[in-house]
């Protein structure tokens, strides 16, 4: 509470009396905020203690490594950011130790990054690091002299990070493989390079690589008798690198560091110079290049901070009093930077050093000592394939070995010059040709990626119209089916209409003839019946009735009720009852089963016609006792099974009477079916099977 | 004269008509009209309903002289009419039709009082007829009345519970005891109740009196072994 009370009262105008007890105050409160803020960036810190940690080791390692070239760090670093487990950490983690491995001249760990990357891409398919990958084997080759493969995979390299659209990465790739082009001589195609990593570059207004760029530029406009335009372009790097130094210097103030970056741009200015220097070298003004050089020797501190700087500038210095005379002076000054270089192992410059000191002595007639230098310089260039400084010892070696020896050297010259010149131009065609072959596939790839498309587009529309064309070919097999099917069962149904309809048509005509035969001859016999009668002529009155009575038989046969007022069950009884006896007995089975009322009249009159017929025929001619009716239903139709025990016949003879051909007919006619099976002296057995709705 | 019985007789042929009105003069005093189509018997029963009605009235099936005109064709036709209208007429039918199927039809349909038929028929038989048809009773002639039985034989015949009814019946001295016995195609039971209907209506059916007298019928009938 007091605290608070002091902390609201803390305003100095208002407390001016009470100074002493502020400042104490303010003490207590910023000693307080302090360890808040230790112990809240304590607790944070442990958080992430383990991450951070490994991360830091990781860069820890990366820098020993860099420092002491220990080959076992690599992998222990490699171990350990696989452990991590952060798919970027390691891809990262591969790359900069394979990068580290090459400055280290290192082949085996390079391999062996290079194998890590290719593992990481078989497992992610992660492009980016397939194109890391092919950095890597590009390096490998770097490291073996082997330029032309180094640049294939270059080339590889940059062309998957262009299509990964990393602006950043394909600059560096064309900066290295410009960087090889210029060393193999091939200034136009390094000059390409350069501008096509330019082209990458601009837009995102980085100023580092532009630098370089341009620096490299500068390289090459030099080399290729431009010394002008390579000036400028020198200048252009210098300002970009002027500003990459800048935003360097802010960022490290904002770290906090001092002034490091100031010291740097000195730096890049004495480099500057040196570039300057070339130019007028090649111009052969060498007093302004001696002069270049110098202010570049004149840097602060040089020799300390940028050894390689000050050997440069120095080398330039030799070289221009050389050019310009002063032997004796520019002899000592390539002994220093001999010194230097050899402490720093950089074969590269010796092979310079050497092969210039060696000019110097034979200008200055010392055969002895210049034989010497040459010599270490041919055998070092021959070994790092250092092509110009090899024939140039070797043109000197030949004018200094006196006799067979030189003439041996000289023809050695000629010849490697020869093949060089003719490999020169190879590998810029090759070179050329990697760069071509990649654009022109690039072109080709791109067209028959179009016409893949295309095919791929007509193929599905084909398809697509196949499938349509086989589905509108089925839907039409369907409709036409059904179309077929239910005009077939609508005919059939018109047809068994039809049948019924005629067979209706009999009955009536039927009844018709019943109703005369009873009404009119009956009629007409019973009058004569009675005239007979009155007049006692009774033998022909008799016989006359006899007439009579099978005239009224065959009236009732041909007659029938209608099925609407007497029910068919009641039908069929009336029909058993008139043949039914002690001695014939007729049975009927499942008769009740069948719903009767919805059976059409034509089948039922059929059905009632045939069993008539059957119990005529079971009665009289097979003299059975026993006849049963079967009565059955389907889904679809009517099955009557009409079985006796009478004496049977054969079936097969033809001589079976039209009652049975008949009925045979009459069940047809309503697409029945009508089978019989008779045994002799056992009994017979007829099935009639009458569909209901004619189907 | 009020009291003498008219009756009305309609037959498409002349011959049957006079035969007919001349044997039901020689039975008894009867005011007998004739006429030999359906239509004009049906108005002559009708124009007579109020006064002095026809008792009786005989009608064949069947009738040749029917046109395209006719209301009523034939004899079913016009007994349908008549009860239709319910007039008060008793109704008897001589024809030449024995055949099952017709009988049982108009018998079952109509339910004429009397059934004759033409070809057996003499005096004495309408005479016999007339009395049963005047005491409101029913009378077929003997072919007829065979017939009718032997159909309803066969229909119980077709009937496999009354069969075991009827079988059962005399090893039983009390119906009750049948309970148990009788059982359907399923095996279930037949209950007590549905025996005693079903044993009511074989009675009717064979016009037996009692239980004995209808297993004695069944047996005279040749059904039951």
């Amino acid at each position: 509470m007091k605290l608070e009370e002091l902390l609201i009262n803390s305003n100095p105008f208002r407390i001016l009396g009470k100074k002493k007890l502020y400042n104490k105050t303010k003490y207590f409160i910023f000693s307080q905020t302090k360890i808040l803020v230790f112990l809240v960036s304590f607790s944070v810190f442990s958080q992430e203690n383990d991450f951070d940690n490994n991360i830091d080791s990781l860069a820890i390692i990366l820098k020993e490594y860099t420092k002491t070239k220990q080959p076992h760090l690599p992998e222990k670093a490699f171990l350990l950011a696989e452990k991590i487990k952060g798919d970027s950490l390691l891809k990262q983690t591969y790359s900069s130790f394979a990068v580290k491995s090459f400055l280290n001249k290192d082949l085996a760990n390079l391999s062996l990054s290079e194998r890590k990357l290719h593992e990481f891409y078989i497992k992610t398919k992660d492009s980016s690091a397939l194109a890391k990958q092919y950095y890597c084997k590009g390096l490998i080759f770097k490291v073996q002299f082997k330029p032309d493969s180094a640049f294939y995979y270059y080339n590889k390299s940059k062309n998957i990070s262009a299509q990964l659209k990393d602006s950043l990465e394909v600059t560096r790739r064309l900066l290295s493989m410009a960087a090889i082009q210029y060393n193999e001589r091939d200034y136009l195609g390094s000059e390409i390079s350069i501008i096509e990593g330019l082209r990458f570059v601009e837009p995102l207004e980085e100023v580092f690589y532009t630098g370089f760029l341009y620096e490299r530029l500068g390289n090459a406009l030099f080399r290729s008798d431009r010394p002008k335009e390579a000036r400028e372009k020198y200048l252009k790097f210098f300002k970009l690198q002027k500003i990459s130094s800048l935003e360097k210097i802010e960022l490290q103030k904002a770290r906090g560091y001092a002034n490091f970056a100031d010291t740097k741009i000195k730096y890049q200015k004495a480099r500057l110079y040196s570039h300057l220097a070339d130019t007028y070298e090649s111009e052969g003004n060498y007093i302004k290049a001696l002069e270049y050089f110098k202010k570049s020797l004149s840097t602060d501190s040089i020799k300390l901070n940028s050894i390689r700087r000050y050997e440069v500038a120095l080398g330039g210095v030799a070289y221009n009093n050389f050019m310009l005379g002063n032997i004796k002076l520019a002899i000592k000054q390539y002994l220093e930077v001999l010194k230097s270089r050899q402490n720093r192992n950089y074969e590269r410059g010796l092979v310079v050093t050497h092969s210039r000191l060696a000019d110097s002595y034979f200008a200055n007639n010392q055969t002895k000592k210049a034989i010497f230098h040459s010599k270490i310089g041919l055998e070092k260039a021959k070994k790092m394939q250092y092509n110009h400084h090899t024939l140039g010892n070797l043109l000197l070696l030949s004018k200094l070995v006196r006799g067979e020896k030189g003439r041996l050297l000289l023809k050695e010259h000629f010849i490697l010059s020869d093949s060089l010149y003719n490999r020169e131009r190879s590998l810029k065609n090759q070179f050329a040709n990697v760069q071509y072959e990649t654009e022109k596939k690039e072109i080709e790839n791109a067209s028959l990626k179009q016409e893949n498309t295309r095919k791929q587009l007509e193929l599905e529309t084909e398809k697509q119209y196949k499938i349509i064309g086989w589905l509108i070919a089925g839907v039409s097999i369907l409709v036409i089916g059904f179309g077929i099917s239910i005009v077939s069962s609508r005919r059939k149904k018109m047809l068994f209409k039809a049948q019924l309809q005629q067979v209706e048509v009999r009955e009536k005509e039927r009844q018709q003839i019943a109703k005369s035969l009873h009404d009119e001859v009956a009629g007409d016999i019973r009058m004569l019946h009675l005239k007979l009668a009155k007049t006692n002529q009774l033998e022909e009155a008799k016989s006359l009735d006899i007439i009579n009575e099978n005239v009224r038989n065959l009236s009732h046969q041909l007659s029938s009720e209608s099925f609407n007022e007497v029910s068919f069950k009641d039908q069929i009884i009336n029909l058993i009852s008139e043949y039914f006896e002690i001695s014939f007995r007729i049975k009927v089975e499942e008769i009740d089963h069948i719903k009767w009322e919805i059976i059409n009249n034509s089948i039922k009159r059929t059905l009632f016609l045939t069993i008539r017929e059957t119990i005529q025929n079971a009665k009289k001619y097979a003299e059975a006792s026993v006849l049963i009716l079967s009565f059955n239903e389907t889904k679809k139709a009517i099955v009557l099974i009409i079985s006796d025990n009478g004496k049977g016949f054969n079936v097969n003879a033809k001589k079976n009477g039209i009652g049975l051909k008949n009925l045979k007919e009459r069940v047809e006619e309503i697409n029945g079916s009508f089978s019989i099976e008779s045994e002799i002296e056992k009994g017979t057995k007829i099935t009639i099977e009458i569909s209901k709705n004619g189907e | 004269m009020a009291n003498r019985i008219r009756i009305l007789v309609a037959d498409d042929h002349k011959l049957i008509l006079q035969g007919i009105s001349f044997s039901l003069k020689e039975v008894g005093d009867f005011d007998v009209v004739t006429t030999n189509n359906c239509d004009d018997a049906f108005n002559l029963i009708k124009a007579h309903v109020n006064s002095n009605p026809f008792q009786l009235l005989f009608t064949d099936l069947s009738f040749d002289n029917t046109t395209e005109e006719s209301n009523l064709d034939g004899g079913e036709d016009l007994i349908k009419a008549i009860k239709h209208n319910q007039f008060d007429i008793k109704i008897g039918v001589i024809t030449g039709h024995a055949e099952t199927n017709r009988v049982y039809n108009v018998i079952s349909n109509l339910n004429p009082n009397s059934y004759l038929l033409k070809s057996k028929c003499d005096a004495s038989e309408i005479g016999f007829a007339v009395q049963r048809m005047l005491a409101n009773e029913y009378y077929y002639t003997h072919e007829i009345h065979q017939k009718i039985m032997r159909r309803n034989i066969v229909q119980i015949q077709m009937d496999d519970i009354a069969i075991q009814i009827l079988k059962e019946l005399p090893n039983h001295a009390k119906i009750r005891n049948l309970e148990g016995v009788i059982k359907k195609k399923d095996g279930t039971k037949v209950k007590l109740r549905s025996i005693e209907t079903k044993l009511a209506n074989l009675r009717t059916d064979l016009n037996a009196n009692n239980n004995t007298d209808l297993i004695l019928k069944v047996k005279e009938l040749g059904f039951m072994d």
